[in-house]
Protein backbone atom coordinates (compact mmCIF):
# COMPACT_ATOMS: atom_id res chain seq x y z
CA UNK A 1 0.00 0.00 0.00
CA UNK A 2 1.41 3.40 -0.99
CA UNK A 3 1.69 6.45 1.24
CA UNK A 4 -1.19 8.19 -0.54
CA UNK A 5 -3.53 5.27 0.11
CA UNK A 6 -2.49 5.16 3.74
CA UNK A 7 -3.23 8.86 4.16
CA UNK A 8 -6.62 8.35 2.49
CA UNK A 9 -7.32 5.56 4.92
CA UNK A 10 -6.36 7.75 7.89
CA UNK A 11 -8.59 10.49 6.54
CA UNK A 12 -11.50 8.09 6.30
CA UNK A 13 -10.90 7.06 9.92
CA UNK A 14 -10.89 10.70 10.97
CA UNK A 15 -14.08 11.38 8.98
CA UNK A 16 -15.77 8.44 10.70
CA UNK A 17 -14.64 9.87 14.03
CA UNK A 18 -12.32 6.98 14.87
CA UNK A 19 -9.36 9.38 14.94
CA UNK A 20 -9.19 12.88 16.32
CA UNK A 21 -7.72 15.68 14.20
CA UNK A 22 -4.64 15.63 16.43
CA UNK A 23 -4.17 11.87 16.07
CA UNK A 24 -4.70 12.18 12.34
CA UNK A 25 -2.04 14.86 12.03
CA UNK A 26 0.41 12.89 14.15
CA UNK A 27 -0.14 9.76 12.13
CA UNK A 28 0.14 11.69 8.87
CA UNK A 29 3.38 13.35 9.97
CA UNK A 30 4.83 9.99 11.07
CA UNK A 31 3.81 8.46 7.77
CA UNK A 32 5.34 11.26 5.70
CA UNK A 33 8.56 11.23 7.72
CA UNK A 34 8.84 7.48 7.69
CA UNK A 35 12.19 6.34 6.36
CA UNK A 36 11.59 4.62 3.04
CA UNK A 37 12.69 1.00 3.17
CA UNK A 38 16.00 0.56 1.48
CA UNK A 39 15.51 -1.61 -1.56
CA UNK A 40 17.27 -4.86 -0.73
CA UNK A 41 18.92 -6.76 -3.51
CA UNK A 42 20.01 -9.46 -1.08
CA UNK A 43 17.49 -11.92 -2.53
CA UNK A 44 19.66 -12.24 -5.63
CA UNK A 45 22.65 -13.77 -3.77
CA UNK A 46 21.16 -17.24 -3.15
CA UNK A 47 20.05 -17.32 -6.79
CA UNK A 48 23.55 -16.35 -7.92
CA UNK A 49 25.17 -19.05 -5.77
CA UNK A 50 22.87 -21.73 -7.15
CA UNK A 51 23.39 -20.52 -10.74
CA UNK A 52 27.20 -20.47 -10.32
CA UNK A 53 27.16 -24.06 -8.99
CA UNK A 54 24.97 -25.02 -11.95
CA UNK A 55 27.39 -23.39 -14.42
CA UNK A 56 30.36 -25.15 -12.80
CA UNK A 57 28.64 -28.52 -13.21
CA UNK A 58 27.58 -27.61 -16.75
CA UNK A 59 31.14 -26.76 -17.79
CA UNK A 60 33.04 -29.40 -15.82
CA UNK A 61 33.22 -32.76 -17.61
CA UNK A 62 31.19 -35.35 -15.75
CA UNK A 63 32.80 -38.68 -15.02
CA UNK A 64 30.68 -41.54 -16.29
CA UNK A 65 29.81 -44.01 -13.57
CA UNK A 66 30.95 -46.90 -15.71
CA UNK A 67 34.46 -45.48 -15.82
CA UNK A 68 34.93 -45.59 -12.07
CA UNK A 69 38.10 -47.52 -11.29
CA UNK A 70 36.76 -48.76 -7.94
CA UNK A 71 34.50 -51.32 -9.54
CA UNK A 72 37.19 -53.18 -11.35
CA UNK A 73 40.75 -53.35 -10.19
CA UNK A 74 41.44 -55.89 -12.89
CA UNK A 75 40.61 -53.47 -15.71
CA UNK A 76 43.03 -50.95 -14.29
CA UNK A 77 45.81 -53.45 -14.07
CA UNK A 78 44.97 -54.81 -17.49
CA UNK A 79 46.01 -51.53 -19.08
CA UNK A 80 49.54 -52.06 -17.90
CA UNK A 81 49.16 -55.84 -18.36
CA UNK A 82 51.32 -56.96 -15.47
CA UNK A 83 52.47 -60.56 -15.59
CA UNK A 84 51.18 -63.13 -13.16
CA UNK A 85 52.83 -63.85 -9.80
CA UNK A 86 54.42 -67.24 -9.15
CA UNK A 87 52.62 -69.59 -6.77
CA UNK A 88 49.41 -67.65 -7.16
CA UNK A 89 46.14 -68.84 -8.64
CA UNK A 90 44.36 -67.37 -11.63
CA UNK A 91 41.29 -68.02 -13.73
CA UNK A 92 42.12 -68.29 -17.46
CA UNK A 93 39.81 -68.49 -20.45
CA UNK A 94 39.66 -67.22 -24.04
CA UNK A 95 36.88 -64.64 -24.11
CA UNK A 96 37.04 -64.37 -27.91
CA UNK A 97 38.21 -66.71 -30.66
CA UNK A 98 38.13 -65.84 -34.34
CA UNK A 99 38.81 -68.24 -37.15
CA UNK A 100 39.58 -67.50 -40.78
CA UNK A 101 36.96 -68.25 -43.42
CA UNK A 102 38.78 -71.50 -44.37
CA UNK A 103 39.99 -74.36 -42.25
CA UNK A 104 43.78 -75.11 -41.98
CA UNK A 105 43.56 -77.23 -45.15
CA UNK A 106 42.13 -74.30 -47.07
CA UNK A 107 38.66 -75.88 -47.33
CA UNK A 108 35.26 -74.75 -46.14
CA UNK A 109 34.64 -75.50 -42.46
CA UNK A 110 31.46 -77.43 -43.18
CA UNK A 111 30.17 -79.33 -46.19
CA UNK A 112 27.06 -77.18 -46.38
CA UNK A 113 29.23 -74.00 -46.47
CA UNK A 114 28.03 -72.98 -43.02
CA UNK A 115 30.49 -71.44 -40.55
CA UNK A 116 32.35 -73.32 -37.84
CA UNK A 117 30.91 -74.18 -34.41
CA UNK A 118 33.90 -72.94 -32.41
CA UNK A 119 34.82 -74.62 -29.15
CA UNK A 120 37.99 -75.18 -27.13
CA UNK A 121 39.67 -77.07 -24.31
CA UNK A 122 42.38 -75.81 -21.96
CA UNK A 123 45.33 -78.06 -21.13
CA UNK A 124 47.99 -77.68 -18.49
CA UNK A 125 51.13 -79.65 -19.37
CA UNK A 126 49.07 -81.68 -21.88
CA UNK A 127 46.47 -82.58 -19.27
CA UNK A 128 42.96 -81.34 -20.05
CA UNK A 129 41.73 -79.16 -17.20
CA UNK A 130 38.82 -77.25 -18.71
CA UNK A 131 36.27 -77.55 -21.52
CA UNK A 132 34.43 -74.63 -23.07
CA UNK A 133 31.03 -74.19 -21.37
CA UNK A 134 29.39 -73.54 -24.75
CA UNK A 135 30.22 -73.62 -28.42
CA UNK A 136 29.69 -71.16 -31.24
CA UNK A 137 27.10 -71.69 -33.93
CA UNK A 138 28.00 -71.40 -37.61
CA UNK A 139 30.15 -68.36 -37.08
CA UNK A 140 33.86 -67.66 -37.51
CA UNK A 141 33.92 -65.69 -34.28
CA UNK A 142 32.62 -66.50 -30.83
CA UNK A 143 32.75 -64.93 -27.38
CA UNK A 144 32.60 -66.38 -23.86
CA UNK A 145 31.71 -64.30 -20.83
CA UNK A 146 33.52 -66.48 -18.32
CA UNK A 147 30.40 -66.63 -16.18
CA UNK A 148 27.85 -69.31 -15.50
CA UNK A 149 25.05 -68.82 -18.02
CA UNK A 150 22.30 -69.92 -15.66
CA UNK A 151 23.57 -67.67 -12.89
CA UNK A 152 20.82 -66.11 -10.88
CA UNK A 153 21.98 -63.93 -8.04
CA UNK A 154 19.05 -64.95 -5.93
CA UNK A 155 19.48 -68.62 -6.57
CA UNK A 156 21.52 -69.81 -3.64
CA UNK A 157 21.99 -73.23 -5.15
CA UNK A 158 24.75 -71.76 -7.33
CA UNK A 159 28.16 -72.45 -5.82
CA UNK A 160 30.98 -69.93 -5.69
CA UNK A 161 33.17 -72.35 -7.64
CA UNK A 162 30.51 -72.72 -10.34
CA UNK A 163 30.05 -69.04 -11.09
CA UNK A 164 33.26 -68.46 -13.04
CA UNK A 165 33.58 -70.61 -16.12
CA UNK A 166 37.32 -70.66 -16.63
CA UNK A 167 40.34 -72.86 -15.95
CA UNK A 168 41.83 -72.36 -12.53
CA UNK A 169 45.60 -72.62 -12.64
CA UNK A 170 48.49 -72.09 -10.28
CA UNK A 171 51.59 -70.42 -11.67
CA UNK A 172 54.60 -72.69 -11.53
CA UNK A 173 57.82 -72.30 -13.47
CA UNK A 174 58.02 -74.62 -16.46
CA UNK A 175 54.26 -75.18 -16.77
CA UNK A 176 52.75 -74.78 -20.22
CA UNK A 177 49.20 -73.81 -20.97
CA UNK A 178 47.59 -74.88 -24.22
CA UNK A 179 44.26 -73.94 -25.70
CA UNK A 180 43.11 -76.32 -28.40
CA UNK A 181 40.51 -74.89 -30.74
CA UNK A 182 38.37 -76.75 -33.21
CA UNK A 183 35.15 -76.71 -35.19
CA UNK A 184 32.75 -79.01 -33.41
CA UNK A 185 30.99 -81.16 -36.00
CA UNK A 186 28.69 -84.14 -35.61
CA UNK A 187 30.71 -86.29 -37.96
CA UNK A 188 34.31 -85.23 -37.37
CA UNK A 189 35.85 -82.23 -35.68
CA UNK A 190 38.12 -79.90 -37.64
CA UNK A 191 41.19 -78.76 -35.76
CA UNK A 192 41.51 -74.98 -36.01
CA UNK A 193 44.72 -74.34 -34.13
CA UNK A 194 46.55 -74.45 -30.80
CA UNK A 195 47.55 -71.53 -28.66
CA UNK A 196 50.51 -72.29 -26.40
CA UNK A 197 52.05 -70.13 -23.68
CA UNK A 198 54.19 -70.63 -20.59
CA UNK A 199 52.07 -69.91 -17.52
CA UNK A 200 54.73 -67.55 -16.14
CA UNK A 201 54.30 -65.40 -19.25
CA UNK A 202 50.57 -64.90 -18.78
CA UNK A 203 49.43 -61.33 -18.28
CA UNK A 204 46.59 -60.24 -16.06
CA UNK A 205 43.56 -58.82 -17.89
CA UNK A 206 42.92 -59.15 -21.60
CA UNK A 207 45.61 -59.85 -24.17
CA UNK A 208 44.88 -60.31 -27.83
CA UNK A 209 46.91 -62.74 -29.89
CA UNK A 210 47.01 -62.83 -33.70
CA UNK A 211 48.35 -65.69 -35.74
CA UNK A 212 50.88 -65.02 -38.48
CA UNK A 213 52.16 -68.21 -40.09
CA UNK A 214 53.01 -70.69 -37.34
CA UNK A 215 53.33 -68.16 -34.54
CA UNK A 216 50.88 -66.15 -32.50
CA UNK A 217 51.99 -62.66 -31.54
CA UNK A 218 50.48 -60.23 -29.09
CA UNK A 219 48.52 -57.46 -30.83
CA UNK A 220 47.78 -57.14 -34.49
CA UNK A 221 50.53 -56.39 -36.97
CA UNK A 222 48.84 -54.28 -39.63
CA UNK A 223 51.82 -54.60 -41.95
CA UNK A 224 51.20 -58.33 -42.36
CA UNK A 225 48.16 -60.07 -43.85
CA UNK A 226 45.80 -61.70 -41.37
CA UNK A 227 45.70 -65.50 -41.27
CA UNK A 228 43.51 -66.83 -44.07
CA UNK A 229 43.23 -70.39 -42.69
CA UNK A 230 42.44 -71.84 -39.29
CA UNK A 231 42.90 -69.82 -36.12
CA UNK A 232 43.09 -66.12 -36.78
CA UNK A 233 42.76 -64.40 -33.41
CA UNK A 234 42.40 -65.32 -29.74
CA UNK A 235 41.73 -62.97 -26.85
CA UNK A 236 42.88 -64.38 -23.56
CA UNK A 237 41.56 -63.27 -20.22
CA UNK A 238 43.40 -63.85 -16.97
CA UNK A 239 41.73 -63.02 -13.66
CA UNK A 240 43.38 -63.00 -10.29
CA UNK A 241 41.43 -65.54 -8.22
CA UNK A 242 41.51 -63.09 -5.30
CA UNK A 243 39.60 -60.62 -7.44
CA UNK A 244 36.75 -62.92 -8.30
CA UNK A 245 34.18 -60.49 -6.89
CA UNK A 246 35.51 -57.61 -9.02
CA UNK A 247 35.29 -59.77 -12.14
CA UNK A 248 31.72 -60.88 -11.39
CA UNK A 249 30.73 -57.29 -10.62
CA UNK A 250 32.16 -56.05 -13.91
CA UNK A 251 30.56 -58.84 -15.96
CA UNK A 252 27.14 -58.51 -14.34
CA UNK A 253 27.34 -54.74 -14.04
CA UNK A 254 26.60 -54.85 -10.36
CA UNK A 255 28.05 -52.87 -7.46
CA UNK A 256 30.96 -54.67 -5.88
CA UNK A 257 29.31 -54.60 -2.43
CA UNK A 258 26.31 -56.53 -3.73
CA UNK A 259 28.53 -59.22 -5.27
CA UNK A 260 30.54 -59.49 -2.08
CA UNK A 261 27.30 -59.97 -0.13
CA UNK A 262 26.18 -62.60 -2.62
CA UNK A 263 29.49 -64.47 -2.40
CA UNK A 264 29.30 -64.43 1.40
CA UNK A 265 25.85 -66.00 1.21
CA UNK A 266 27.03 -68.65 -1.24
CA UNK A 267 30.13 -69.56 0.73
CA UNK A 268 29.27 -72.52 2.96
CA UNK B 1 22.92 -14.73 15.76
CA UNK B 2 24.43 -11.72 14.00
CA UNK B 3 23.21 -10.82 10.50
CA UNK B 4 26.59 -11.83 9.06
CA UNK B 5 26.21 -15.30 10.59
CA UNK B 6 22.66 -15.54 9.28
CA UNK B 7 23.86 -14.60 5.80
CA UNK B 8 26.64 -17.20 6.04
CA UNK B 9 24.04 -19.85 6.94
CA UNK B 10 21.95 -18.82 3.94
CA UNK B 11 24.96 -18.81 1.61
CA UNK B 12 25.89 -22.30 2.82
CA UNK B 13 22.33 -23.46 2.30
CA UNK B 14 22.34 -21.98 -1.24
CA UNK B 15 25.64 -23.73 -2.01
CA UNK B 16 24.27 -27.06 -0.77
CA UNK B 17 21.10 -26.48 -2.77
CA UNK B 18 23.14 -25.81 -5.91
CA UNK B 19 25.13 -29.01 -5.34
CA UNK B 20 21.94 -30.92 -4.59
CA UNK B 21 20.35 -29.77 -7.82
CA UNK B 22 23.26 -30.10 -10.24
CA UNK B 23 25.58 -32.75 -8.80
CA UNK B 24 24.90 -36.47 -9.37
CA UNK B 25 21.97 -37.42 -7.15
CA UNK B 26 21.56 -41.07 -8.09
CA UNK B 27 23.06 -43.78 -10.24
CA UNK B 28 20.90 -46.34 -11.96
CA UNK B 29 22.39 -49.77 -12.51
CA UNK B 30 20.02 -51.33 -15.05
CA UNK B 31 19.17 -54.97 -14.51
CA UNK B 32 17.44 -57.40 -16.84
CA UNK B 33 17.01 -60.32 -14.50
CA UNK B 34 18.53 -63.54 -15.70
CA UNK B 35 18.93 -61.96 -19.16
CA UNK B 36 21.42 -59.36 -17.91
CA UNK B 37 24.36 -61.26 -19.38
CA UNK B 38 22.65 -61.59 -22.76
CA UNK B 39 21.63 -57.92 -22.87
CA UNK B 40 25.16 -56.95 -21.88
CA UNK B 41 26.49 -58.95 -24.80
CA UNK B 42 23.95 -57.70 -27.35
CA UNK B 43 23.52 -54.10 -26.24
CA UNK B 44 26.17 -53.15 -23.69
CA UNK B 45 24.95 -49.55 -23.63
CA UNK B 46 21.67 -50.64 -22.06
CA UNK B 47 23.41 -52.15 -19.06
CA UNK B 48 25.76 -49.24 -18.44
CA UNK B 49 25.16 -47.44 -15.14
CA UNK B 50 23.66 -44.01 -15.61
CA UNK B 51 23.97 -41.04 -13.29
CA UNK B 52 21.33 -38.37 -12.96
CA UNK B 53 21.16 -34.95 -11.40
CA UNK B 54 17.91 -33.63 -9.99
CA UNK B 55 17.86 -30.64 -12.33
CA UNK B 56 18.82 -32.73 -15.37
CA UNK B 57 16.05 -35.21 -14.60
CA UNK B 58 13.48 -32.43 -14.33
CA UNK B 59 14.57 -30.94 -17.66
CA UNK B 60 14.36 -34.39 -19.24
CA UNK B 61 10.84 -34.83 -17.87
CA UNK B 62 9.77 -31.48 -19.29
CA UNK B 63 11.38 -32.20 -22.66
CA UNK B 64 9.66 -35.55 -22.84
CA UNK B 65 6.29 -33.92 -22.31
CA UNK B 66 5.67 -34.80 -18.65
CA UNK B 67 4.72 -31.21 -17.98
CA UNK B 68 2.70 -31.81 -14.82
CA UNK B 69 5.21 -33.85 -12.86
CA UNK B 70 8.13 -31.90 -14.37
CA UNK B 71 6.48 -28.59 -13.52
CA UNK B 72 5.61 -29.75 -10.01
CA UNK B 73 9.19 -30.83 -9.40
CA UNK B 74 10.56 -27.64 -10.93
CA UNK B 75 8.39 -25.48 -8.68
CA UNK B 76 8.87 -27.33 -5.39
CA UNK B 77 12.41 -28.60 -5.86
CA UNK B 78 14.09 -25.72 -7.69
CA UNK B 79 12.12 -22.49 -7.68
CA UNK B 80 10.53 -22.64 -4.23
CA UNK B 81 13.75 -23.37 -2.29
CA UNK B 82 15.62 -20.64 -4.22
CA UNK B 83 12.79 -18.15 -3.66
CA UNK B 84 12.70 -19.07 0.01
CA UNK B 85 16.41 -18.41 0.38
CA UNK B 86 16.03 -15.10 -1.46
CA UNK B 87 13.22 -13.99 0.83
CA UNK B 88 15.18 -15.06 3.92
CA UNK B 89 18.18 -13.06 2.72
CA UNK B 90 15.94 -10.02 2.27
CA UNK B 91 14.51 -10.62 5.76
CA UNK B 92 18.04 -10.60 7.19
CA UNK B 93 18.73 -7.32 5.38
CA UNK B 94 15.55 -5.85 6.90
CA UNK B 95 16.51 -7.05 10.37
CA UNK B 96 19.98 -5.54 9.94
CA UNK B 97 18.27 -2.21 9.16
CA UNK B 98 16.28 -2.48 12.37
CA UNK B 99 13.03 -3.33 10.63
CA UNK B 100 10.80 -6.39 10.74
CA UNK B 101 11.51 -9.29 8.38
CA UNK B 102 8.74 -8.20 6.03
CA UNK B 103 5.37 -9.49 4.92
CA UNK B 104 6.68 -11.81 2.24
CA UNK B 105 8.77 -13.57 4.85
CA UNK B 106 5.76 -14.04 7.09
CA UNK B 107 3.65 -15.33 4.22
CA UNK B 108 6.43 -17.65 3.11
CA UNK B 109 6.80 -18.99 6.64
CA UNK B 110 3.25 -20.35 6.34
CA UNK B 111 4.33 -22.16 3.19
CA UNK B 112 7.33 -23.59 5.01
CA UNK B 113 5.75 -27.02 5.27
CA UNK B 114 6.00 -27.36 1.50
CA UNK B 115 9.78 -27.39 1.82
CA UNK B 116 9.48 -30.99 3.06
CA UNK B 117 7.71 -31.85 -0.15
CA UNK B 118 10.95 -31.86 -2.12
CA UNK B 119 12.48 -34.46 0.20
CA UNK B 120 9.34 -36.50 -0.13
CA UNK B 121 9.48 -36.27 -3.92
CA UNK B 122 13.08 -37.52 -3.99
CA UNK B 123 12.18 -40.35 -1.63
CA UNK B 124 9.21 -41.33 -3.78
CA UNK B 125 11.35 -41.32 -6.91
CA UNK B 126 13.90 -43.59 -5.27
CA UNK B 127 11.24 -45.98 -4.00
CA UNK B 128 9.53 -46.02 -7.39
CA UNK B 129 12.68 -46.90 -9.28
CA UNK B 130 13.78 -49.37 -6.62
CA UNK B 131 10.56 -51.22 -7.30
CA UNK B 132 11.49 -51.93 -10.91
CA UNK B 133 11.94 -55.57 -11.80
CA UNK B 134 15.02 -57.20 -13.24
CA UNK B 135 17.40 -56.40 -10.42
CA UNK B 136 17.73 -52.72 -11.33
CA UNK B 137 19.54 -50.98 -8.53
CA UNK B 138 19.56 -47.33 -7.51
CA UNK B 139 22.46 -45.95 -5.55
CA UNK B 140 22.16 -42.50 -4.06
CA UNK B 141 25.05 -40.14 -4.80
CA UNK B 142 26.36 -37.31 -2.68
CA UNK B 143 24.00 -34.68 -4.10
CA UNK B 144 21.09 -36.30 -2.24
CA UNK B 145 22.49 -35.61 1.26
CA UNK B 146 23.61 -32.15 0.06
CA UNK B 147 20.07 -31.37 -1.05
CA UNK B 148 18.54 -32.64 2.19
CA UNK B 149 21.13 -30.70 4.22
CA UNK B 150 20.19 -27.52 2.35
CA UNK B 151 16.49 -27.98 3.12
CA UNK B 152 17.18 -28.81 6.77
CA UNK B 153 19.50 -25.81 7.09
CA UNK B 154 16.76 -23.59 5.66
CA UNK B 155 14.27 -25.01 8.17
CA UNK B 156 16.74 -24.38 10.99
CA UNK B 157 17.24 -20.84 9.71
CA UNK B 158 13.50 -20.27 9.62
CA UNK B 159 13.15 -21.47 13.21
CA UNK B 160 15.90 -19.21 14.55
CA UNK B 161 14.48 -16.25 12.66
CA UNK B 162 11.04 -16.87 14.18
CA UNK B 163 12.42 -16.93 17.71
CA UNK B 164 14.48 -13.80 17.09
CA UNK B 165 12.93 -10.67 18.66
CA UNK B 166 11.95 -8.43 15.76
CA UNK B 167 12.44 -4.74 15.77
CA UNK B 168 9.24 -2.76 15.67
CA UNK B 169 7.95 -2.06 12.22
Amino acid sequence: MGTLEKIKELKALRDRGDLTDEEFEQAKTRLLNERPGATSLGWIYPLLIVVVVGIVFWIAPQKKPGTKPLNNGEEKSAQANPTVKPQHTYHVFPDLIELAAKNPEGKEWDIDDSGPDITYTIHLNDREIFTAPSKGNDNTVNEWGGMSQDLNLFNTSVSVEGIIKAALISINAGDTLKIKIWDNDIASNDEAGVFTIKTTELKIGQTEWWRYGDTLIEDRDSSRPDASRGLKRLRLRVIDSDKKAEFIASQLNLPLEKVNDMLKKLTP
Amino acid sequence: MAPSQLRFTLALSALLLGLGLFAPVMTLHPGFGSYTGIVKALAPNLTEPRTFSLFGSIITLLREGSLFIGGLLLVFTVLFPIAKLGVYWTAVDHLAQGRGPGRIYERLSHLGKFSMLDILVVALLVIAIKGLPGGTIITLEWAAPAFCASILLTLYFSSILKTRPHAEE
